[in-house]
């Protein structure tokens, strides 16, 4: 791969991917991928189906190790580092279909993961279902609630620690706008909190809106990157998503 | 229910267009659940130590087996019910802490009550040791594993013969029965009684603890980690709770009380020998009593070792050849109609309220 995508790190980057190749049994997922993420901004990452992203995300928070090169995170290398370690450097994320814990309430999908005292945990939790108006669920079975409640709760629970960075697996999916909606306060709640966001999604509009900076995968490779400005004019990107 | 639904009228409704089910208050008196526990347990252990001065000895030990039963399932369910990681390496425990517990006393190396409670800790160092890579397996494959860790065992014991007497058994030493005389005083009566059934006493003790230990871990955070790893393993590593450390502290736990409770139906029945102990029946007795009054709940297991215990006897006593035909039937109509056990049942009709102190 070229060396062009990388910038060089500044004071600012927060997560630095570099040279990561992952296969599996012979298809290659990732190759060589290079990404550099800024601190407090909106970083996205769009592509086809099938073209890397969630492979990245799974790296990038431990679930998967990759076959070669480094993930820094704040400067540390977390490339292969269990995934509850990974979240406790501050490293939050959600998933591309909910997975939430559903055989145990709302309230307690939030506090299991806590990491102060139960009280503690406990006000926390109840102060965060106030916020998008979820408390009234808190004694309901996660599995019993509708998707999109699922969804925020799932964003609730990654909330629960305060992580600086935050990764959200194609969050918009299958969510009806009302939804969106609140979707997105929460999102732009977390960017004012000064969090730094890396977040898939197929809805190109509201990509080009929220992300002040774009990474193109597409066969496991980084075939653009820039502002949505840039990305949108590239060909590379245009041939990926219509063919030439 | 009623005053709430003033207030904008709930996400469910006005976003999605569907309503969840009505969610039922906590009834005002779940908070007290655990002193009623206590008051239960204080009296239940009142009775029980004063039930062998009354009892025939058929009795006493069939409140031991239940006991006994009370303590297999009641740790079988620490990880594999509210873990999730169903198991069927109780047998294998149990196998190892007769033997551990019985060629102690049988070498005259330890009395019996330091014998058993060391029983009790190797088969929790066991576990120990090897939850680290066995804990990497899931579902059928966690399964599968322990049961061959329990044949396994079985054919070690087997074979080492030159420690363990092999096929042929260990034969335990008869605990010498005091005799009550004429005129003795009340205490002097009681500790002949206790003397004279104390692997029942040790074997209540054993299951007062696993019935504490349930609860402490059932109301705790250390439990509702186990159940989100039952839930969604990946997730809750994800979330930064630490999976790996929590099952084999789990897996610890559970692994004590087979251990010791095999120590001491060792004492009890005298003689022990690889294919009785080792018997895939214990793992079974375990999982199907978890399973009928409950998995990862607090009363399930020890409701289901109670009631199954005692139909068992029954239906055994009338009829000795249509009982594994009876038991095994009415195993299999629970695991259809009532996957999650009774009390879930009851919690499902509303009976009961989704208290985790259950």
């Amino acid at each position: 791969m070229t060396s062009q995508t990388i910038s060089t790190p500044t004071t600012s980057t927060i997560l630095d991917v570099r040279n990561v190749s992952k296969t599996f049994g012979g298809i290659q997922a990732l190759n060589d991928v290079d990404m550099t993420i800024s601190e407090g901004i909106v970083t996205g990452v769009i592509g086809p189906n099938g073209s890397g992203k969630s492979t990245l995300f799974n790296m990038i928070t431990g679930i998967e190790s990759p076959d070669s090169g480094e993930i820094r995170f704040n400067g540390r290398d977390i490339a292969g580092l269990r995934p509850d370690l990974v979240n406790r450097l501050g490293m939050g994320r959600t998933f591309q279909l909910t997975r939430l814990f559903g055989r145990m309430t709302v309230l307690e999908n939030l506090t299991v993961v806590a990491r102060s005292g139960r009280s503690e945990a406990r006000i926390r939790a109840l102060e965060l279902l106030e916020s998008l108006d979820l408390k009234r669920l808190r004694d309901e079975y996660a599995e019993n609630l509708s998707y999109g409640q699922q969804k925020l709760v799932e964003f609730l629970r990654l909330s629960m620690n305060d992580p600086s960075m935050i990764l959200l697996d194609e969050p918009f999916a299958g969510v009806n706008p009302v939804m969106e909606q609140r979707l997105l306060e929460q999102l732009h709640a977390w960017v004012d909190a000064g969090k730094t966001i890396l977040l898939t999604d197929h809805e190109m509009a509201i990509m080009m809106e929220l992300c002040q900076d774009i990474f193109v995968l597409d066969y496991g490779e980084v075939i653009a990157h820039g502002t949505p400005a840039d990305v949108r004019r590239d060909e590379r990107v245009m041939e990926a998503y219509f063919g030439r | 229910m009623g005053a709430m639904q003033g207030q904008g009228s709930t996400i469910a409704e006005d976003v999605d267009g569907q309503t969840t089910a009505v969610i039922r208050p906590m009834p005002a008196w779940e908070p007290y659940l655990g002193w009623a526990y206590l008051v239960t347990l204080v009296a239940a252990v009142a009775f029980l130590t004063w039930f062998p001065s009354y009892a025939g000895a058929y009795s006493v030990t069939l409140a031991l087996i239940v006991l006994m039963t009370i303590s297999l399932s009641s740790s079988w369910n620490i990880l594999s019910g509210f873990g999730g990681y169903t198991s069927f390496g109780h047998a294998g425990f149990f196998g190892i802490g007769t033997y551990v517990g019985s060629l102690l006393i049988y070498y005259d190396k330890l009395s019996w009550i330091p014998a058993v409670i060391i029983a009790g800790l190797s088969t929790a160092l066991v576990a120990l040791v090897m939850g680290y890579p066995a804990l990497r397996l899931r579902g059928p494959y966690f399964a599968v594993a322990m049961l061959a860790f329990s044949e396994l065992f079985r054919v070690i014991v087997t074979s080492w013969s030159s420690l363990t007497l092999g096929g042929r058994g260990v034969y335990l030493p008869i605990v010498r029965l005091e005799r009550v005389e004429d005129g003795a005083s009340w205490w002097e009566s009681f500790t002949a009684q206790l003397h004279n059934n104390q692997n029942y006493y040790a074997m209540l003790i054993v299951a007062v603890l696993a019935v504490a230990l349930a609860y402490a871990i059932g109301t705790s955070s250390f439990g509702l980690k186990l159940l989100a790893i039952r839930d969604d393993e990946v997730a809750a590593q994800a979330m930064g709770i630490q999976v790996v450390r929590v099952k084999i502290v789990a897996f610890a736990l559970s692994a004590f009380f087979p251990g010791i409770a095999g120590a001491i139906y060792a004492q009890k029945v005298g003689f022990i020998q690889p294919i009785t102990v080792f018997a895939v029946i214990w793992s079974i007795r375990s999982i199907a009593t978890a399973i009928f009054g409950g998995q990862g709940t607090i009363l399930g297991p020890i409701l289901g070792a109670v009631v199954l215990t005692l139909v068992s006897e029954r239906v055994w006593e009338s009829d000795p050849n249509l009982y594994q035909v009876i038991f095994g039937g009415l195993i299999v109509l629970v695991v259809l109609f009532m996957p999650g056990g009774f009390i879930s049942l009851l919690q499902g009709w509303g009976v009961l309220p989704r208290s985790r102190r259950l």
